[in-house]
């Protein structure tokens, strides 16, 4: 439903009020500046990421292990990219001694993170994602900035990649008497982690989503052998892990087909 | 002396100002509420705004920082009722010496638990309260303490809870859709009651540059009490009924990690980490059909049907032990490179072992109750060695150059068996996997010119499964015999991402990113040729602009346009997975007066992948629009005192859902701060 705009008389005499408003406003002489998010604090200068270290030494000190440390050059036209590439410029907060709101958090604000990472904007805003924009998780709840790989967990790493989703997802961490291979791959073999156009951040709503995996040479038309059973029948009626088919997507104690 | 008692006691009553003197007191308190006016579908929109209908307010923020000399105290609390929104934080830090610290928070997330819609017969189903949420909360105490000799010592306690109700994709059938036979479209939902305690306990001494280590230790204890709830051809007379499936596992989980860091020469850091795991979990459920939620099973329950499966008196356990070791380096060789070679192996055993009574329903018309005592097992044992190295350049002036390589060889078994209590087995499978892992990324970033850089990445990553079953009972065509059927399946994708972040000019900002990335699954099941079984291709075009053509304006915003499709063999069955969006936001800031701001936001949602397949299978394509716009006054009535009010205008039409989804919503809210 889309609300309707109707021209009449009180809209014509309201909106003149207004734009006339505005414009007696817009004469009225200021000397604030407004930023735009996220929002720099205003009159604040670059300082360099070594004040930095005198008081966040704890952070400072591992960062060049950090992903984000491969954004940082020799060269003139890269002197800001550093601590203030994301905290924002920071002789204010240098001057006040680390006063409070004196320089950008991250922590609080994703979007921070949105200026280089412009992709991920449109993924929190889709209609099912991680509640980021709400403000009831951050990025940093999943990726570290300052040390080791913004993705957490996986490669080298002691910890696996799924030990990121696990800290929130419990229900999911099995073991499993009979398993889901796809587990072993990571959770974002089937889910979005950040936002999905469907219901549980998964990556497709429909049965492609386990056909992708589970498909195999068809040696007669008008079937779908999936295993040793034709599926066609039973693809028309939803979704594969609907009631009583394969429920048990992550991982079964009882069905080795993952009915339940 | 009289001259000294009177000279002692000012100096008591004076110390506290003296102490007052050399600390700093600053904080917010924040105190808001509103309402919001909506009609249409309200779990709908409480999804969507993560937000509840209706009245909401309270203490949005008490933020107190109090700074001494070498102290520091935080306290922070919100209360919001309407929101259910919580916290309460508390924090002492002598600095350099010790700290403790506690805190509880709690938040709410809203779900809409609507079913599916089928289109040809207008069909949906609206059979409980629809309008789900889950509360997960947060309890926690810390200390931490440092030594003279800068080690550093951290123990933790903290309960995390989830609890509440939530939507499932998992869906009950219905035969309501005429000739179409049936489709699964009847709503579900979750009842969950999750607890984990978790303690922590750290030793540290990371204050060296030329050494550091770190041991610990973690132990949690999780219990589910997670019920979900299906219907099955709801008002169907002879057939309506509820299946409650129970989950209510616990688990303890063990797990030491240390590491050492050495810097052994000016160019050469090693590092080498371990951790240890004992993950041991007691399994407990069933999957009870009845006419009601919560049922004991009761073999002659109504309505049964023929293959109404379940099960009962679920218990066993399953556990693995994990042993993790890695060793890292870091070789400087010349100033601008960097050289970053890693290892890291694991060994991981896992058991389990279930005892179940599993339920069936015989062919009418007597439809007997079938039971019988199964036994599930599995055993797996799995052995990982990854190799990796990171190579970075920083000697060209304003250019960044890295790369990475990373090669993992897996190998293990799985061994599963069930069998009934007489022991007949009837699936014994022993499957011997191998896993080979190759990754390679190569990263580049240019600072052109002051405000203009250009940013590049890109990863190759191909993993080769192959199985081989060295055992198998079960029959070459059967359907049981999933997975096993699988012989090899191979994944390889391109991901690529590009960059240009622009200031022509100090008041324009512009920053366009361009993603790509390309998977690909190969797949070949016993006695059949190789097939491409899927293929995921995602384009994202993503530009943003801020301009600030006067110290009193600035306006932004962004797009990103996708496309992301994911195809598989089946087209004939299922089409596509299509997941095209184009997502937009626009806002502006306005300094109207010395006080006063005001601010717009404009955001869009709109995806248009419906196909009406409805006459083979479900048409699950999300085709959705929606749309918010905000306006917010704020005005700085002092340097301490912050008002704001704002009003926000939220739509959503939902194609998919013939419109069952649609909601228009008008949200209030005013806001007083005052800083201090």
């Amino acid at each position: 439903m889309t609300p309707s705009f109707v021209r009449n008389k009180n809209t014509l005499l309201f909106g003149g009020v207004a734009v006339w408003g505005l414009l007696l406003i817009g004469c009225v002489t200021v000397n604030r500046t407004i930023m735009a998010p996220p929002q720099v604090v205003a009159g604040a200068k670059f300082v360099g990421s070594e004040q930095c270290s005198e008081c966040h030494e704890n952070v400072t000190s591992s960062f060049h292990d950090a992903t984000h440390a491969k954004l940082i050059a020799q060269g003139d036209n890269a002197t800001n990219v550093g601590c203030e590439a994301c905290h924002g410029p920071g002789s204010v907060h240098v001057k006040s001694g680390g006063g409070a709101g004196t320089i950008i958090n991250p922590g609080s604000s994703p979007e921070t993170c949105f200026q280089c990472h412009l992709d991920k904007r449109g993924e929190f805003n889709l209609p099912h994602a991680h509640p980021v924009m709400a403000g009831k998780v951050s990025c940093s709840d999943c990726h570290d900035p300052h040390s080791g790989d913004a993705v957490m967990g996986g490669g080298t790493n002691l910890a696996s990649v799924d030990a990121t989703c696990l800290k929130c997802h419990e229900a999911q961490r099995g073991p499993f008497v009979f398993e889901h291979e796809a587990l072993r791959e990571n959770c974002t073999s089937c889910h979005s982690p950040h936002g999905s156009v469907n219901a549980k951040l998964l990556k497709a709503r429909n049965q492609t989503l386990c056909l992708q995996c589970h498909s195999q040479q068809q040696t007669a038309s008008g079937q779908l052998m999936i295993g040793g059973r034709d599926h066609a029948a039973f693809v028309q009626r939803g979704t594969c892990w609907t009631a009583g088919c394969h429920e048990a997507v992550h991982g079964s104690h009882v069905s080795s087909s993952l009915r339940f | 002396m009289q001259s000294f008692r009177s000279c002692a006691l000012w100096a008591l009553l004076l110390s506290p100002a003296a102490l007052l003197a050399q600390t700093t007191v600053s904080g917010v308190l924040s105190v808001g509420g509103g309402t919001v006016l909506q009609d249409g579908n309200r779990a709908a929109f409480q999804e969507a705004a993560q937000q509840k209908k209706g009245e909401f307010g309270g203490l949005e923020a008490f933020n107190l920082l109090r700074e001494g000399k070498d102290d520091v105290l935080k306290f922070e609390a919100r209360a919001l009722p309407g929101l259910d929104d919580y916290r309460l934080f508390g924090r002492y830090e002598k600095t350099e010496k010790y700290y403790v610290e506690a805190g509880f928070e709690q938040f709410r997330v809203w779900s809409d638990g609507s079913g599916g819609y089928f289109r040809p017969t207008n069909t949906s189903f609206s059979i409980f309260n629809e309008d789900l949420h889950l509360d997960r909360s947060k309890l926690w105490v810390e200390a931490g303490v440092t030594l003279e000799n800068a080690i550093t010592i951290r123990l933790r306690y903290q309960r995390s809870t989830r609890e509440g109700t939530k939507s499932t994709t998992i869906w009950g059938d219905s035969n309501a859709v005429g000739k179409y036979g049936t489709r699964n479209i009847v709503p579900g939902f979750y009842d969950l009651d999750e607890t984990t305690d978790l303690v922590t306990f750290d030793v540290a001494n990371e204050s060296q540059e030329t050494q550091k280590w770190a041991v610990g230790a973690r132990y949690s204890k999780t219990d589910l009490d997670d019920k979900r709830y299906n219907r099955r051809r709801p008002l169907e007379p002879s057939a309506d009924r509820i299946i409650t499936s129970k989950d209510t596992t616990s688990n303890d989980l063990f797990a030491t990690h240390g590491y050492y860091l050495r810097q052994v020469t000016e160019k050469l850091t090693l590092s080498g980490g371990a951790m240890i795991s004992k993950l041991d979990t007691n399994i407990s459920g069933s999957r009870i059909y009845g006419q009601s939620y919560d049922p004991v099973f009761d073999p002659a329950y109504l309505r049964r049907q023929q293959r109404d499966e379940g099960f009962y008196d679920l218990s066993g356990s399953a556990d693995i032990k994990q042993t993790v070791l890695n060793l890292n380096a870091v070789y400087v060789p010349r100033k601008n490179w960097s050289i970053r070679p890693s290892l890291r192996y694991e060994n991981l055993h896992q058991e389990g072992m279930s005892e179940f009574v599993e339920t069936n329903i015989g062919a009418g018309p007597k439809f007997a109750a079938i039971l019988e005592d199964l036994e599930g097992e599995s055993q797996r044992k799995w052995d990982e060695f990854t190799e990796a190295i990171d190579v970075r350049y920083t000697g060209l002036p304003n250019w960044t150059f890295s790369g990475a390589a990373e090669w993992l060889q897996g190998s293990g078994n799985l061994e599963e068996k069930e069998r009934d209590e007489a022991g007949v087995v009837s699936i014994d499978r022993d499957t011997d996997t191998e896993r080979n892992t190759q990754k390679y990324s190569l990263n580049a970033n240019w600072y052109a010119k002051p405000g203009l850089t250009f940013a590049a990445q890109y990863y190759y990553k191909i993993r080769n499964n192959d199985y081989k079953s060295v055992r198998d009972n079960t029959p070459a065509t059967g359907g049981d015999r999933f997975p096993a059927y699988i012989t090899d399946q191979d994944f390889k994708t391109h991901d690529l991402n590009f960059r240009v972040s622009w200031r022509p000019m100090s008041q324009l900002s512009l920053v366009t990113r361009y993603d790509y990335q390309q998977s690909k699954t190969d797949s070949a099941v016993v006695a059949l040729a190789h097939i491409e079984s899927g293929r995921f291709t995602s384009h994202i075009l993503s530009q943003s602009v801020t301009w600030s053509p006067t110290a009193r304006l600035f306006v932004t915003g962004s797009v990103n346009l996708t496309y992301d499709q994911i195809k598989t063999p089946a087209y004939e069955f299922v089409k596509y997975g299509d997941n095209n969006y184009i997502n937009a936001t626009l806002g502006a800031g306005y300094v109207v007066s010395q006080k006063d701001d005001v601010f717009v936001d404009y955001s869009l949602y709109r995806s248009s992948n419906f196909i009406d397949n409805s006459y083979i299978t479900l048409p699950f394509g999300a085709e959705q629009k929606q749309q918010a716009g905000y306006i917010t006054w704020k005005r700085r009535q002092s340097e301490t005192l912050i008002y704001t009010v704002k009003y926000g205008y939220i739509t959503n039409d939902d194609v998919t859902w013939a419109g069952l989804n649609d909601f228009n919503a008008h949200v209030i809210y005013a806001k007083v701060q005052y800083l201090f």
